[in-house]
């Protein structure tokens, strides 16, 4: 018994053909607002035989990664960097990237990466729905402002003429209040309404809110 | 060695294992979300639900073309503004969302859930197995 106690941790010690050894595979990084990149690191060791990184497959086409240089030798340890652009992405966002290398016991390994990007404009919700229960009476969507940011003039267009928005200011200087009227009842599709502000982060400063008649 | 070192021993190895494995779940459990049972849906109780249910498909562009449930809607967190319009055109307010994606897990689904829930005020439901157990049920169409 005493033997095999001694003996497990050993076996398990013995590299199984694996050449790379990733430190981790999934990376959760919280973005600044005015972050533009977002940048994922994942440190490896190379053991068993020499590692030529090959290619990365990124299927969303919304980042850059790649090795800190493209072979490794034995006893060697690196970087694999992945770039994220954040350009109009808030939210939590999840990209897989596909790193190829030259290891004979597993050619692909998965990264997974999350981004938590923080909103300026924050709604208590996007969609207004006029249903049954609801009627016909007018649909209020709040915004507010993330602390630190200000907006003076908001502007709101409604892409058809079946449902009016109107802004309106709040005591709250970081509050504004959107109504969204139903002109026409008889329109069934979707209606997007554009809010546009004068947030200096000009990928944040406009969004798109939703008007849906479903009445009856 | 005597049979109490040996258990004393044995017991020490085995403390080691155990608070390695505490270290680990510890770690895990605060680095990954735990997502909600509350929004699980078997695969029998979904149909049960007839034409009270819209499917969304979380999964990529790609794979839902391969294939995808009938009916459903191709919606993700990359492509939302495209899939939010064709959501929003065939959702019924008394229809349960059920959304599935590749796995188990489903941490897409349970983004565009997140999503939905935050946007809409509604509480969607994620299908326990993803589209491996729509398949083994044949609703996949090509």
């Amino acid at each position: 018994m005493l033997r095999l106690l001694v003996l497990l941790p050993m076996v398990w010690a013995v590299p199984l053909h694996a050449a790379v050894t990733w430190e981790r595979t999934e990376h959760r990084v919280a973005a600044e607002v005015a972050d533009e990149t977002i940048i994922f690191t994942f440190p490896f060791s190379v053991d068993g035989s020499a590692v030529i990184f090959q290619a990365s497959e990124i299927p969303c086409g919304c980042a850059f990664a790649e090795p800190d240089r493209p072979t490794y030798q034995p006893g060697e340890r690196g970087v694999f960097t992945v770039r994220m652009l954040v350009e109009d992405r808030v939210g939590t966002q999840d990209v897989e990237v596909t790193a190829k290398t030259g290891d004979p016991a597993k050619p692909e390994q998965v990264l997974r990466l999350t981004a938590v990007i923080p909103e300026l404009l924050r709604f208590n919700r996007k969609i207004a729905v006029w249903d049954k229960a609801s009627g016909t009476v007018s649909q209020q969507i709040t915004c507010t402002v993330a602390t630190g940011y200000a907006v003076s003039t908001a502007t709101i267009i409604s892409q058809h003429a079946a449902v009016s928005a109107t802004v309106t200011k709040t005591a709250d200087p970081q509050v504004f209040t959107i109504d969204l009227s139903l002109v026409d009842s008889a329109y069934r599709k979707p209606v997007k309404v554009i809010v546009t502000t004068d947030l200096p982060v000009k990928r944040q400063a406009s969004a798109t809110l939703w008007a849906v008649n479903r009445l009856p | 060695m005597t049979a109490l070192s040996t258990l004393v021993l044995q017991i020490a190895v085995m403390g080691v294992f155990a608070a390695i494995l505490a270290g680990a779940c510890v770690a895990w459990k605060r680095d990954f979300p735990v997502w909600s049972d509350a929004r699980a849906i078997s695969y029998d109780q979904a149909v049960a639900l007839g034409q009270r249910v819209i499917w969304i498909d979380a999964r990529s562009e790609d794979h839902y073309r391969k294939g995808h449930a009938p009916g459903a809607i191709n919606l993700t967190e990359r492509a939302w503004d495209a899939g939010i319009e064709r959501f929003l055109s065939a959702w019924q307010p008394e229809q349960t969302i059920v959304i599935y994606c590749d796995s188990g897990g489903c941490r897409t689904g349970h983004h565009v859930a997140a999503h939905l829930e935050r946007d809409l005020g509604v509480q969607p439901r994620v299908l326990v197995g993803g589209w491996g157990t729509l398949q083994q049920h044949q609703r996949a169409t090509p």
